[in-house]
C-alpha cells in the first residue's frame, strides 16, 4: 500500500504554480503586504495585469469616472478577488488535463471547476457568513487532489479501487482501504504545498464529508461540500466513480437545499459552462466571463 | 441541429458526435456514431429507425422545462420535456419513422444513500417514461438507475447501442 509520504513526493514532482501565482498567493495572504509589493509581483504577468486592470475599470466596481491603474484597481477589486481572478487563469490550464485517474475526459475537471466555482459563489451569496469569493476559490480548487493522482498512478488508480468498493459505500472508503488516503486529503496536501490560505486548503480537504460538531464546523466547508454534490447531478465531473457522494444532511438543511434551489443551481452551473465553452478556453474574454 | 458537447473540442473523432450535456443531434449517415459520456442523473435517449438508418441522440438534465422557461427556449435540450419531442421531430424531418424507431435510454442515477429529498434522477426517469407512454413509445433498451456513470452511443450503420461503464462496456440494443 502507497501512503500519504509517496503522495508528497509526488506532489513535489508535480509543475507547481506559475511563479506569479505562487508569489502572489504568499503576497495576497499577508495583510502586511504593501499593494505596491503586490503589483511589483504582478506587472510581469501581462495577460493577468491586463484582466485586474479590466475588472477593476468594470462597472461591477462602480461607474468609474477616470481610469483606474494597476494598484487602485487591485484596492476596488480586494485581495479576495485579486487571488480568485489569479488562480483562475493560472489554474485552469494545470486542470483542463486533469481527470484521468478517475475515468474522466479531458476538460471534465475544468468544468466542474467552473461549475462547483459558480454554485459555491451563488449559495455564498445567499448567506452573511461566507465570501463569496471564497467560496468561488474553494469550488474552484476543491479537485486539484486528483492532479496528484492523475501524476502518480493514471488511469489504475480507479480500477485498483475496485476490489474494496462496497455497495452503499462511498468511494473514498474504497480508497482510504486501497491505498490509506482519499483524493481530497490529497487536495489538501497539494493545496497546503501551493500555500493557498489554511480554510481554504481545509475545505478543500473535507469537500466530501464535511464536519458537522459544532467545534469543527465551518459554513465555508458546506458551501464546497454542496457545490460538490450538486455538479455531480449537474453531470460535471462524473466519472468512474459516478455518483457515490452523497449530500450531507447537515449540509442540505444548514443551506436550505431543496430540489428547486438544486435544479435552479445547476441550470446556473451549465450556463457559465457553457459561456466558457463558446467563447473558447482559455482566452481573456472567457475569463472575464465567469469572473 | 445543435451537436456541440462538453468534451468535444477536446479530441474529436471523425465520424463520430459528441452529444453533450442539453445538447441533441441527429444524422442520416450510416458512418457516424452519437456518443454521450458521463451519465450521471442525467439521461441519454437514443432514437433509431433501422430501415433508413437514421438515428438521434438526446442528453437531457432535468424532467420540466418549467423551471426555467427562458432557458428552454435556448436549450430546449437541457428539459426531457421539450428535448425528446424535439429529438423524434428532428428524425421525423430526415425521413424516419416512428413506428419503425427503436428507443434506448440510460443514465438517471441517483446519488449514494440520496434520502428522497431530491430524487433527480428518478424524476428524469419518470418524465421520460410518461412521455413514451402517453406517445405511444416502447422503450427497447434501457440501462437507466442505481449510482454510476454512464457513456452510451449509437452506431448508426448497424443501430447497435452500447452502454460503457467503468471500463466495461455492453451492448443494450440489439439484445
Amino acid at each position: 500500500m502507497a501512503g500519504m509520504n509517496d503522495l508528497l513526493d509526488a506532489i513535489d514532482a508535480l509543475p507547481g504554480l506559475p511563479d506569479t501565482a505562487a508569489r502572489l498567493i504568499a503576497a495576497l495572504h499577508d495583510d502586511t503586504t504593501a499593494p505596491q509589493e503586490i503589483v511589483q509581483i504582478m506587472r510581469y504577468d501581462e495577460a493577468l495585469t491586463s484582466l485586474v486592470l479590466r475588472l477593476g475599470n468594470s462597472v461591477e466596481y462602480g461607474r468609474p469616472g477616470r481610469i483606474f491603474n494597476l494598484e487602485e484597481s487591485i484596492s476596488r477589486l480586494g485581495r479576495m478577488r485579486v487571488l480568485q481572478a489569479c488562480l483562475q487563469m493560472q489554474v485552469s490550464g494545470l486542470l483542463d488535463a486533469a481527470g484521468e485517474s478517475f475515468g474522466l475526459r479531458r476538460g471534465a475537471i475544468r468544468r466542474s471547476a467552473v461549475g462547483g466555482a459558480v454554485i459555491a459563489d451563488e449559495l455564498a451569496r445567499a448567506r452573511d457568513d461566507v465570501a463569496a469569493d471564497e467560496a468561488f476559490l474553494g469550488g474552484l480548487l476543491r479537485d486539484i487532489g486528483k492532479l496528484v493522482l492523475d501524476y502518480r498512478y493514471g488511469e489504475q488508480y480507479i480500477r485498483s479501487l475496485a476490489p474494496h468498493l462496497r455497495a452503499g459505500q462511498n468511494v473514498m472508503w474504497a480508497e482510504r482501504a486501497a491505498f490509506g488516503f482519499d483524493h481530497a486529503q490529497v487536495g489538501e496536501a497539494l493545496g497546503r504545498a501551493w500555500h493557498l490560505p489554511d480554510r481554504l486548503a481545509s475545505a478543500i480537504g473535507c469537500h466530501h464529508d464535511p464536519p458537522a460538531g459544532a467545534s469543527e464546523h465551518d459554513p465555508l466547508f458546506d458551501v464546497i461540500h454542496a457545490a460538490d454534490v450538486i455538479c455531480l447531478w449537474a453531470g460535471l465531473g462524473v466519472g468512474d466513480d459516478g455518483l457515490a457522494y452523497p449530500l450531507s444532511p447537515h449540509v442540505r438543511d444548514g443551506l436550505r437545499i431543496d430540489r428547486s434551489l438544486a435544479e435552479a443551481l445547476m441550470m446556473s452551473a451549465w450556463t457559465h459552462v457553457r459561456q466558457l465553452d463558446n467563447i473558447g478556453n482559455g482566452s481573456e474574454t472567457a475569463q472575464e466571463q465567469i469572473l | 441541429m445543435s451537436a456541440t458537447s462538453d468534451q468535444h473540442h477536446a479530441d474529436a473523432v471523425p465520424g463520430r458526435i459528441e452529444v453533450g450535456v442539453g445538447d441533441l443531434a441527429v444524422s442520416a449517415d450510416p458512418s457516424t456514431t452519437l456518443i454521450t459520456y458521463a451519465l450521471g442523473s442525467c439521461i441519454g435517449v437514443t432514437v433509431y429507425d433501422p430501415v433508413v438508418r437514421i438515428g438521434g441522440m438526446l442528453h437531457f438534465m432535468l424532467p420540466n422545462a418549467k423551471l426555467n422557461e427562458s432557458k428552454a427556449q435556448s436549450l430546449p435540450g437541457m428539459f426531457a420535456d421539450t428535448g425528446v419531442p424535439m429529438l423524434f421531430r428532428a428524425c421525423y424531418d430526415l425521413g424516419a419513422v416512428k413506428e419503425r424507431m427503436v428507443v434506448c435510454a440510460a443514465g438517471g442515477a441517483e446519488v449514494l444513500a440520496e434520502d428522497g429529498h431530491f430524487k433527480i434522477g428518478s424524476r428524469n426517469r419518470t418524465m421520460l417514461r410518461k412521455l413514451f407512454w402517453k406517445n405511444n413509445i416502447l422503450i427497447s433498451g434501457e440501462d437507466t438507475g442505481g449510482t454510476i456513470s454512464r457513456t452510451l452511443s449509437l452506431e448508426l450503420a448497424s443501430g447497435i447501442v452500447r452502454i460503457r461503464n467503468n471500463s466495461k462496456e455492453r451492448v443494450l440494443w440489439p439484445e
